[in-house]
């Protein structure tokens, strides 16, 4: 067993032991959700904010492990997964990379503000 | 705050003046005063390394001198149009004045760069920058144009320096500002119209910005008057704003020059990203670490476009030549890297990146260059701490690959 796979198989078990296939929102747990926003879409227009899109971000606000919770994914196939909130393996989609372990972070994540946020922490459509 | 207010002011006279060309007495087409011209028109987000690499292209001898003229009323898209019309026979020429840069030192370039006048009838354009893809601008017929990608442009949304209100914006913070307005969005600190700015539908880098926080690039909504032609123009207003809270974008190859003496430069959270990134590792380094792994994805292609015959030969041996240079493919005169020149611009060689997209604000994936460069990035960036002893052979790098006088890791 390379340690890829003992990563893989660990959060398997922690996942099998904690997790809601439905539930993105369970801060601190690796949680599965799929399928993820960036790969749902990849020829998205520019105005068009998915309804995972919504989900995801109001993870993110939630204080959970957001997109890396929605995505907190163990994927076989994609030869990585997500451990407390951030990817680790080989990148394969947008998530992976944007929450890739190791990155150089900013600051500490903030709920994102504003009057056209729903209450499930995605966007009001643009008006036309 | 009086004093911090004349403090900035000479900066942002500086900062005027540096974006500002000087009056020009030179005709554009005196080919004795400007030998091998080659007319640019297109992105102004990447001036500054025009001008760079001008005054070097200015500075050869013999066949390799070649003359910048740079049109600089054009966004990207707007240039890539006029080249383009060239194909369909309906070019269209630069008119007004340029910037030329015969006789200037590259790395202390002046305040004030001088211009030459075009002539009445104009001078057809050939060769357009562009901050995205040919086919990404609107009614553009790609067919003959020779696309050549040459260094990674990141962007950023910037606030002036003095004002801390705020460290980073949300995606949907964005789309909510420029996809409503300001002062209905209510995302604080930025809730007055009057201090958001925005470019044009036809500026590459408010298309990059666009596809990012996904509003149309017509639909931002700002003020007429905070609809600005070029990047010099949002930099300066931004600074302008002074301690009040403000909102632009910009690329970095012109807001990290001005870091903490004008601008900001706010952190990003892209939709579905869990944490807050700069360009940088930190608010005040210049290593592009989160763009170049995949963590920043507010960023372009730069691409160098000519016109292309039906073989896809170029038509301008010239242009294309200045295409090669800054993508490499040719020597740049004067013994310098064009990878070295990219790094100190506050851009990234395509070499430095491990990620790749094949469509703005697409998706990333791995890259894996056929020759990277990494550690010359590395030692070359602007306060680079990293130094990088010279080699010749790949004997002085255990292990490793000399390139371009550097070991790098392969």
């Amino acid at each position: 067993m390379n340690a890829r796979t003992g990563l893989l198989m660990a959060a398997l078990l922690v996942c099998a032991g904690a997790c809601n296939s439905n539930d993105d929102t369970d801060g601190g747990t690796i949680t599965v959700d799929v399928p993820r926003p960036d790969v749902q879409r990849p020829d998205a227009a520019p105005d068009d904010v998915t309804a995972s899109d919504v989900a995801t971000d109001a993870a993110v606000d939630a204080g959970a492990t957001g997109d890396a919770t929605s995505d907190a994914a163990v994927d076989a196939s994609d030869g990585g997964a997500y451990v407390d909130g951030c990817f680790v393996g080989t990148p394969v989609t947008m998530s992976d990379f944007l929450n890739r372990c190791g990155g150089a972070v900013a600051f500490p994540a903030r709920p994102a503000r504003g009057t056209r946020l729903t209450p499930d922490g995605g966007v009001q459509p643009l008006p036309m | 705050m009086a004093t911090s207010k004349a403090l900035l002011a000479p900066a942002l006279c500086a900062s005027a003046a540096l974006f500002a060309p000087a009056a020009g007495a030179q005709r554009c087409d005196d080919a004795a005063t400007f030998p091998n011209r080659v007319v640019i028109s297109g992105s102004t987000a990447i001036r500054p390394l025009v001008r760079r690499v001008g005054a070097i292209l200015a500075a050869a001898r013999g066949a390799e001198r070649v003359t910048l003229v740079y049109n600089t009323s054009r966004g990207s898209c707007s240039g890539v149009a006029a080249l383009a019309g060239a194909t369909s026979g309906a070019p269209q020429a630069a008119t007004g004045t340029a910037e030329v840069y015969n006789g200037l030192d590259p790395d202390h370039l002046p305040g004030a760069i001088p211009t030459c006048t075009m002539p009445a009838e104009g001078l057809a354009i050939d060769l357009a920058l562009s901050d995205v893809y040919p086919t990404e601008c609107a009614g553009v017929n790609a067919a003959r144009l020779r696309d050549t990608r040459v260094v990674v442009l990141p962007f950023e949304f910037i606030g002036p320096a003095l004002n801390a209100d705020e460290s980073g914006v949300d995606a949907r913070e964005a789309y909510q500002i420029y996809g409503f307005g300001a002062s209905t969005a209510g995302v604080t600190p930025w809730t007055l119209d009057a201090r958001v700015f925005q470019r044009s539908a036809s500026s590459g880098t408010q298309i990059t910005v666009a596809r990012a926080i996904r509003v149309p690039e017509g639909r931002f909504q700002t003020p007429t008057s905070n609809a600005l032609s070029g990047t010099g123009d949002m930099v300066s207003r931004v600074a302008a704003a002074m301690t009040t809270p403000a909102l632009g974008f910009a690329g970095t190859d012109a807001t990290n020059g001005v870091r903490g003496t004008q601008l900001r430069g706010l952190a990003y959270r892209h939709w579905g990203q869990r944490e807050f990134y700069y360009p940088d590792s930190t608010a005040a380094s210049f290593d592009k670490r989160n763009v170049r792994d995949g963590h920043y994805p507010l960023w372009g292609y730069e691409h160098a476009i000519v016109v292309s015959d039906a073989s896809g030969a170029p038509v301008n041996a010239a242009a294309a030549r200045v295409a090669d240079v800054l993508s490499g493919a040719a020597p740049l005169p004067g013994g310098d890297d064009i990878q070295r020149v990219y790094a100190r611009s506050y851009l990234v060689p395509l070499c430095a990146m491990e990620v790749s997209r094949s469509r703005d604000g697409g998706d990333l994936s791995l890259e894996q260059p056929d020759a990277p460069c990494p550690r010359l990035f590395e030692c070359s960036y602007p306060g680079a701490s990293a130094t990088c002893a010279p080699c010749t052979d790949n004997g002085a790098c255990a292990g490793g690959v000399c390139r371009r006088g550097v070991c790098e890791a392969r």
